[in-house]
């Protein structure tokens, strides 16, 4: 019995040396690398590894390691993959997921094992409001409330539109988008004369556009990601309803992902975002500069994100000086860098439920210096998911 | 009136890429029994080429004549040297184009990215038709004399000329086909090719106005079944009016009853399947 | 005799497992054998039977949801709730039995892809119930009153082991049966079985409702294991991937479908952290395998070593 406390002390004499002996800080991307939304996980790690970068790969004196799992955008792919990145691997800190499905599948094994959460994409807006909050789930990255709702109030004051049809993909994400551009354009005392949805990967949006473009209305504000908004946005220029119904919605329609492919059948389109790589400050057009010289093309949101996500972990693990340890002093020391982190997006910060508060843009697709951009015609500052609370989570 | 005359042009448009997505699928099941499912990546390498091939020449054209040379050398290799080696049973198959499916497709995602792209259509058809107060794309226009050109071009190759009568008589009884001479193997090769060819000709022609990008080779192959299935195996008459059906049906079902939006392309295959088992042209 | 040896080891190995693997690694065993069972119930009706079905997920998926909804909404008793959702994944496979087995070869694939795509479409479309896209999460473990509880790994994976050796089992005998010889009968020719006085379309259907039983175990204990359910479960990626691992493993075999699940769980989370590339090297494998062992990985086996038992 003696022996083994002897042993035992010594052993537990040498793990805080050890501990501080530079062992690498572990960042684990849990991010989808093929099928459809590859896209946004491969731009989302092009931002943490540009940041990392900048960092020289350190932080806190030590150095650091990232480690890639693809979710493959399957809820349950993603919960493996999760537990392999914090059993097996041991990560430090998590960043993702792309999908809010997965976000939700992982949030009660991320809430149990407390290793640190930094949400870049998934935007369901449960996930960072009770009861689904979690002290382990940081996320920078706007709900669909707080990029939509402030919109409608906007739409009314800055736009003649006060009839809007309101068009989306047929999902939750699609659908808590325009309802929350709907609640906070009626509040400012719009009408909405038709809500037309359609399903995810619809090939042909006529029978669609042709029911919008027989409504009388002033406008429409609409929501599709990805391939459905390339489809959608082209198709709605080529049946000619641009002239009469002019074309709004989420940055989504024509993010900086999709406006290559778009092109010119982009231009005039008016929507609000937290991202654009047209944003005019000298941080951005940096962060943009690097980016490309690195990828041959602008950064997208995604990378945007990415970018903050990484620059955040750095600054946290500096300020403890690399020292891990503690759980709720990383997750304090997190809550707190977000604002001192210059990021290309402009100034950030965490409210009470970890969710970030972040400007919002409106953004015009405009032709500026021979490339087609969003760029940025009005600041919606400091939007706080609280504020959009007033409709769907009164307590 | 004007929301109809559209709906039905819609309806009609839809169907015609339908059928070119359908057509090489129908004709290589029809020939050879064998359930290709890599249809969909050749749709997916038959874009991507002529999107790579538009970029350095500028030219549709040439881009359409690169991405369907690229999509039947990979026919041609696939049958040749691997469908060939398996026993004539569905399931081995099933499993060797299955991965081929993913291996084309990853590689896509390789070597083109994940960003989700569209072809640009050939200049000339840019411009919407207006007519009174009509507004149709005229590229929609072109896709419908397109389908309806080679739905006749196929449609006389197989009835008026020999190697069309081989065709027929080479899926009616192989065996006796054989027996009276007929090269039942270069024309195995030969359909599996061209079968390719027209999969690679729905990638170009549907490309500016379905897109390309990782997901859509299953997206592709589930629409070419829907079509081949309501249409009949095997019936290239089946695949044309199958599509031309499937096309109507959803583009209406989903203008009138947008609640089952996510039903209308399964709709008409359950009702021609419970009404006729085996298709609207279909043989057993 | 030499199988018996074979599959007595392996059954110890199984049950000692928890003792040598990383909780991560039991994790991942326990998804392998759900899996199995899976592909296992689609064996039943495509390998044995010969009537393939792409819409195989529909009775996994309708246990799970079933489980799910019971366990997050109403109350979370293992009896009722897995009870519950067996009873769902028999009444779908029984209802989708009349429609679908009218049919056969691609005309049945396609019909059973079309009966799925119509559940997978409701559980996406009704938000309000299902959660639509965003799933349902939330699902305990398993609260069966007994002493010990399921949260755990090590409890889980036993829960699982069970099942798994249980279904296996009554898998056998049921297939050596009458009842499984004559649906093999009925794959190799469906009309020589109707002239020998057999009515086929009722040992198919028989044989149908219990594959979608037998996939709603699977389903069922997915949910638990992963403690959400999704349309996910539901969709043609499911049925497609059960397909695979049945053919892969080898179809008309007992343990095939199994290995077949088992393997590729087994290579999609080892390749892919190792390329990204992982499904480029997937398909490779699954070309190399049906060049070399077309039928499958238990098909390789028999005819190398012999013996029908698995």
């Amino acid at each position: 019995m003696r022996v083994i406390a002897i042993v035992a002390s010594v052993f537990a004499a040498l793990v805080p040396m050890t501990a501080c002996a530079q062992w690498p800080v572990k960042i684990g991307l849990l991010l989808p690398y093929t099928g459809v939304l590859s896209v946004q996980g491969i731009d989302t790690t092009r931002g943490v590894e540009l940041a990392l970068a900048k960092a020289g790969s350190k932080a806190g004196g030590r150095d650091v390691h990232v480690l890639r799992e693809d979710t493959e955008a399957k809820p349950d792919v993603g919960l493996t993959k999760i537990r392999k990145l914090i059993e097996r691997d041991r990560v430090d800190f998590v960043v993702g997921p792309v999908n809010s499905v997965v976000a939700l599948a992982i949030r009660n094994y991320v809430h149990e094992q407390g290793t640190p959460l930094v949400v870049p994409v998934a935007f369901t807006r449960v996930l960072t409001a009770p009861p689904q909050v979690s002290p382990a789930i940081f996320r920078i990255v706007e709900t669909s409330d707080q990029g939509n709702y402030p919109m409608g109030s906007w739409m009314m004051k800055h736009t003649k539109y006060r009839k809007m049809i309101v068009m989306a993909t047929d999902f939750v994400a699609g659908r808590h988008a325009v309802e929350a551009f709907m609640a906070g354009y009626r509040a400012a005392g719009g009408e909405i004369v038709k809500e037309i949805y359609a399903p995810l990967n619809t090939p042909d949006f006529a029978p669609y556009l042709t029911q919008a473009g027989t409504t009388p209305a002033d406008a429409v504000y609409a929501f599709f990601p990805g391939a459905d908004a390339i489809r959608f946005v082209k198709q709605y220029r080529e049946y000619g309803l641009w002239d009469r119904l002019p074309l709004t919605g989420y940055n989504v329609l024509a993010d900086d992902t999709i406006l290559p492919a778009l092109g010119e059948a982009a231009l005039g389109l008016l929507t609000v975002g937290g991202y654009s790589a047209a944003i005019d400050t000298p941080v951005n057009r940096a962060f943009v500069a690097d980016y490309e010289r690195a990828h041959k093309t602008w950064p997208s949101r995604y990378s945007e994100s990415g970018f903050d996500a990484a620059e955040l972990i750095v600054t946290a693990v500096e300020s403890l000086a690399g020292d891990l340890s503690d759980r709720a002093r990383v997750r304090e020391a997190l809550r707190t860098s977000l604002p001192r982190i210059k990021s290309p997006r402009g100034a950030l910060e965490f409210d009470a439920y970890r969710q970030v508060i972040c400007p919002s843009y409106v953004m015009r697709t405009e032709k500026r210096g021979g490339r087609i951009v969003n760029a940025i015609i009005d600041t919606i500052p400091a939007v706080s998911q609280g504020q959009t609370w007033t409709w769907w989570n009164r307590k | 009136m004007t929301f109809w005359a559209i709906q039905t042009l819609n309806g009609v448009s839809f169907g015609m890429l339908l059928f070119l997505l359908a057509a090489g699928l129908s004709l290589i099941f029809g020939l050879m029994r064998i359930l290709n499912l890599a249809h969909g990546s050749y749709y997916v390498l038959g874009a991507y080429v002529a999107l790579s091939a538009i970029g350095v020449t500028g030219s549709f054209a040439a881009a359409a004549a690169a991405g369907i040379a690229t999509v039947v050398a990979l026919g041609v290799v696939m049958e040749r040297g691997l469908l060939r080696r398996l026993p004539r049973d569905e399931l081995p198959q099933a499993l060797l184009t299955f991965g081929f499916l993913l291996i084309v497709g990853d590689l896509s995602l390789a070597i083109w990215g994940g960003t989700p792209q569209t072809l640009p259509k050939p200049a000339i058809f840019d411009a919407s038709l207006r007519v009174g107060p009509l507004v149709f794309p005229s590229y929609r226009l072109f896709v419908i004399a397109v389908g309806v050109v080679v739905g006749v071009a196929l449609w006389l190759l197989q009835e008026r000329t020999r190697l069309g009568a081989m065709l027929r008589a080479a899926i009616d009884d192989a065996e006796i086909a054989r027996a009276t001479g007929i090269n039942v193997s270069a024309l195995s090769t030969g359909v599996f090719a061209f079968g390719a060819a027209l999969a690679a000709l729905g990638g170009i022609i549907g490309g500016p106005l379905l897109g390309v990008y990782p997901g859509a080779d299953f997206e592709i192959l589930l629409l070419a079944f829907v079509v081949v299935i309501v249409g009949g195996l095997g019936s290239l008459k089946g695949a044309f009016f199958g599509g031309l059906l499937v096309g109507l049906l959803d583009n209406f079902g989903k203008a009138l009853f947008p609640q089952f939006a996510l039903f209308t392309i399964f709709a008409p295959m359950a009702i021609i399947l419970a009404v006729r088992p085996s298709g609207l042209f279909g043989a057993r | 005799m030499r199988a018996g040896v074979a599959i007595a080891v392996g059954v110890v190995l199984l049950a000692l497992s928890p003792l040598a693997l990383s909780s991560y690694q039991l994790g991942l065993l326990t998804k392998m054998l759900i899996f199995a069972l899976f592909a296992m119930s689609l064996n039943l009706i495509l390998g044995y039977a010969g009537l393939p079905s792409l819409g195989h997920a529909a009775y996994f998926g309708v246990g799970a949801y079933t489980v799910g909804l019971l366990a997050v909404k109403v109350r979370d008793n293992f009896w009722l709730d897995f009870g519950a959702g067996l009873v769902a994944a028999a009444v779908t496979s029984a209802l989708f039995g009349l429609l679908a087995l009218r049919a056969r070869g691609a005309y049945l694939l396609m019909i059973t892809l079309a009966l799925a795509q119509v559940l997978w479409g409701i559980a996406f479309g009704w938000r309000w119930l299902t959660g639509g896209d965003d799933g349902l999460p939330g699902v305990p473990r398993p609260a069966a009153g007994l002493p010990w509880s399921f949260a755990g790994g090590p409890a889980f994976y036993y829960l699982v082991l069970i099942v798994f050796v249980v279904l296996t089992a009554a898998f056998w005998v049921l297939v050596r049966s009458p009842f499984g010889q004559a649906l093999v009968g009925i794959r190799e020719s469906e009309r020589r079985m109707e002239v020998l006085g057999y009515d086929t379309w009722r040992y198919k259907y028989v044989a149908f409702v219990l594959a979608g039983v037998m996939a709603g175990v699977s389903g069922n204990l997915f949910v638990y294991y992963n403690g959400f359910v999704s349309p996910a479960y539901l969709s043609i990626v499911f049925s497609a991937m059960a397909l695979i691992m049945v053919i892969l493993g080898g179809a008309g075999t007992l343990l095939g479908p199994a290995v077949g699940g088992a393997v590729i769980v087994l290579l999609e989370n080892v390749i892919s952290t190792h390329t990204e590339r992982w499904l480029t090297v997937l398909g490779v494998i699954y070309v190399v395998v049906t060049l070399f062992a077309p039928a499958g990985i238990m098909g390789f086996v028999r005819e190398r070593w012999g013996g029908r038992t698995v």
